[in-house]
């Protein structure tokens, strides 16, 4: 039904991952993710600064204290800042994530590579009405990309607009199929 | 060809069929390995029982003969249960003694159809056809005893069937462009031989693989006892008179060191190209329209089929046995069976001992492109930097750092370790490279081997781009490829190629609508 066809795209054609105009966390959200790092860190810490001193020599506990504060410290400047740098951007055919302080990492998911979208939240997530969107593909066996701080209702409509794409893709790729498969043989009797 | 799939089944397909009677040793081999499993553990209490008994021979020998009955009446109950059909375009197989199954594979669900014959089997000219679904941990759709014509038939059945659902497709919705391609595919069968190996490749082959070197680390237990293995074979003096001849304590301790691992490596090698001999005896490997079939085997045969569609990567590779001896294994990578290690070793077809022109040859079939012209770029030179300092360096200084606090400054004297790394280190980044053409791409690495790992774009499942904060002062940054066989990494490549990867496989990705498995 549909005549194949196959334009030649030369190099600038290709839209470019550099032009992508990315959209930041919800402002909120850093201090969420900051109170949920609160919470996993006061769990270990608290017992921790109570009983390694008492182990120890009374000398070091002014050290391990000092110590167990810093790291503390650290971690709710990291959680912040990481928050506020985690920035997504949806295009067309793929969903691209990028985060990291200290190491950027800049990864895309592309809608007719995925296998399941997962919605989760945590106990300080769902407090505030946030969400997480987890992405699956066949390339590894864990989250392939994990959008976290998403307003409880935009994750929704992503995951939603994301999945009736998919179906879409799914439905014409049953007509397109047929210059596909054909294409297949030649190219590998070649 | 549409008129086989709906011919009326004849009488022979529609009644249930028993396989070979000589099937039930097939069960007797499972049962026994299922039994050593799972039921050896739980005999404990028999075991004590029978210690503890006056009369050990009579017990011992009335409970083997128990267990014996048990498992040759179970395997041959198995047998007895057995049954299968073909109907169209399913096989029903009907199996359970006491908890009864009912399968129904439809042709179009599986995904690899192999053919093994176990020694045992040669005899009587059968053979064990497995069939594989993607939800099968195996073992469940197997055909064990059924003629090798039987086998061959149904597996020309089911991969004639999956061929006519494409074709078939490609009528219904496409009938303005008539394609001869589709009155060729599935009627003309012609095999095409690509390959053999003679018993010199395969002994070649053994030398080259690196699965020598996992089973050194499954010796390694053994290498702990060893000083008790030698102990039981030399006395305290014999050794002592053995260092003494060969030239005192200390040189005469190195050569007996130097000797024993010499003589583990070479039986590691021995056991290496005995098995590479008892996977790949007889090797064939044949082309027919878009599968293909690898056929080998001494005592056990087997004959595996894969369909080129589910190729993810191709992999050139050798070790530096194989780079003297000039020759290299070709690894064609499936989708690895999400981390499980007994499956992804599976999945590996492998093509032994080849020159480099045969592998070019094959890859040639395989794919469109040419390889020869493809322009390939150096990573960074950074990339050494960065290696001994933070690979090598750092563990070093940590490990370090609670001998120097006490005062220990000659632990200091191993930071000169990365150094004497460096020619390697050096050697690896300079045998690191990568390009691509407009649908493949290629990553080559390498130490005194080499791997040269080219898949085609459009199967890349996610591409990361990664940059730390030194790497983005440089404009350098880390390709991270995932593909449905695994990941591979480009690292230290200037950041605009990074991108130009990642941009390029995106958009190949997204308008190739041709299913990556």
């Amino acid at each position: 039904m549909t005549i194949f066809t196959n334009t030649q795209i030369t190099v600038d054609d290709i839209p470019a991952v550099s032009s992508v105009e990315f959209s930041e966390l919800h402002p909120k959200y850093r201090w969420v993710n900051l109170s949920s790092t609160f919470i996993w860190l006061a769990v270990p810490a608290i017992p921790l600064a109570v009983v390694l001193p008492k182990i120890l020599k009374s000398q070091w506990s002014l050290y391990i204290w000092f110590a167990i504060a810093v790291i503390v410290c650290l971690s709710f400047v990291f959680s912040y800042y990481s928050a506020k740098v985690s920035r997504y951007a949806l295009r067309e055919h793929d969903i691209l994530f990028q985060q990291g302080l200290f190491w950027q990492k800049t990864t895309a998911v592309a809608f007719n590579r995925i296998q399941h979208i997962d919605l989760t939240h945590g106990p300080m997530e769902r407090k505030y009405q946030f969400s997480s969107l987890k992405f699956f593909t066949a390339g590894g066996s864990s989250v392939d990309l994990k959008i976290p701080g998403l307003p409880k209702d935009d994750a929704e409509q992503i995951r939603a607009m994301i999945l009736s794409k998919i179906n879409k893709d799914a439905a014409q790729d049953t007509s397109e199929d047929s210059s596909q498969g054909q294409e297949a043989p030649t190219h590998h009797d070649e | 060809m549409t008129n086989e799939s709906n011919a009326t089944p004849t009488t022979e397909q529609t009644q249930w069929k028993r396989l070979s009677p000589v099937a039930s040793v097939y069960y007797l081999f499972k049962t026994v390995k299922a039994f050593i499993g799972q039921a050896v553990p739980s005999l404990a209490p028999l075991v004590i029982v029978l210690l503890n008994s006056d009369d050990k021979a009579l017990i011992a020998s009335l409970a083997a003969v128990g267990v014996v009955t048990l498992l040759v009446s179970s395997s041959l109950l198995q047998y007895w249960f057995f049954q299968y059909q073909l109907v169209d375009n399913e096989i029903k197989i009907n199996q359970g003694v006491f908890k009864k199954q009912h399968r129904v594979i439809n042709f179009d669900r599986i995904q690899n159809i192999n053919i093994n014959q176990p020694i045992y089997f040669r005899p009587f000219e059968l053979v064990i056809l497995v069939i594989e679904t993607a939800g099968s941990k195996g073992g469940e759709g197997d055909l064990a005893g059924i003629s090798q014509p039987m086998a061959e038939d149904i597996r020309d059945k089911i991969l004639l069937r999956q061929s006519q659902i494409k074709v078939e497709q490609d009528e219904a919705n496409n009938q303005t462009l008539d394609d001869p391609i589709d009155t060729t595919l599935a009627t003309e069968k012609t095999d095409q031989l690509i390959s053999t190996a003679s018993t010199g490749d395969l002994i070649r082959y053994g030398l080259s693989n690196n699965g020598m070197y996992i089973l050194l680390a499954f010796m390694a237990p053994v290498f702990n006892k060893s000083e008790d293995i030698i102990d039981y074979f030399f006395s305290k003096a014999e050794l002592n008179a053995i260092v003494e001849a060969l030239g005192g304590k200390l040189i005469g301790g190195i050569i007996i060191v130097v000797a024993l691992i010499l003589s583990v490596f070479l039986l590691l090698m021995l056991i290496s190209v005995l098995g590479s001999i008892l996977k790949f005896h007889n090797y064939r490997l044949t082309l027919t329209d878009e599968t293909l079939k690898r056929k080998s085997g001494l005592i056990n045969t087997q004959e595996e089929s894969l369909n080129l569609s589910k190729i993810q990567a191709i992999a050139r590779q050798n070790n530096f046995i194989g780079h003297w001896l000039g020759r290299e294994n070709l690894v064609l990578r499936q989708a690895g069976g999400g981390g499980n290690k007994q499956q992804t070793r599976n999945n590996l077809f492998i093509v032994p001992a080849r020159t480099a022109e045969q592998s070019e040859q094959l890859i040639k079939t395989l794919y469109t492109d040419h390889f020869d012209q493809i322009e390939t770029h150096p990573i960074n030179k950074r990339y050494i930097l960065k290696t001994l300092l933070l690979t090598l360096l750092l563990p070093v200084v940590l490990i370090s750092i609670p001998f120097v606090i006490q005062q220990h400054f000659w632990v200091m004297s191993f930071y000169l370790l990365p150094l004497l790394c460096y020619p390697l280190v050096a050697k690896r980044w300079r045998n690191y490279r990568y390009g691509k053409t407009g649908e493949y791409g290629l990553i080559r690495t390498g130490f005194i081997g080499h791997k040269q790992v080219l898949f085609p774009l459009f199967k890349v499942q996610r591409a990361t781009i990664s940059q730390s904060i030194v790497q983005k002062r440089r404009n350098l940054a880390t390709l991270t490829i995932y593909l449905a066989s695994g990941k591979m990494r480009i690292p230290y490549m200037p950041v605009e190629h990074a991108r130009q990867w990642f941009d390029q496989i995106y958009a190949k990705i997204e308008t190739d609508a041709r299913p990556w498995f």
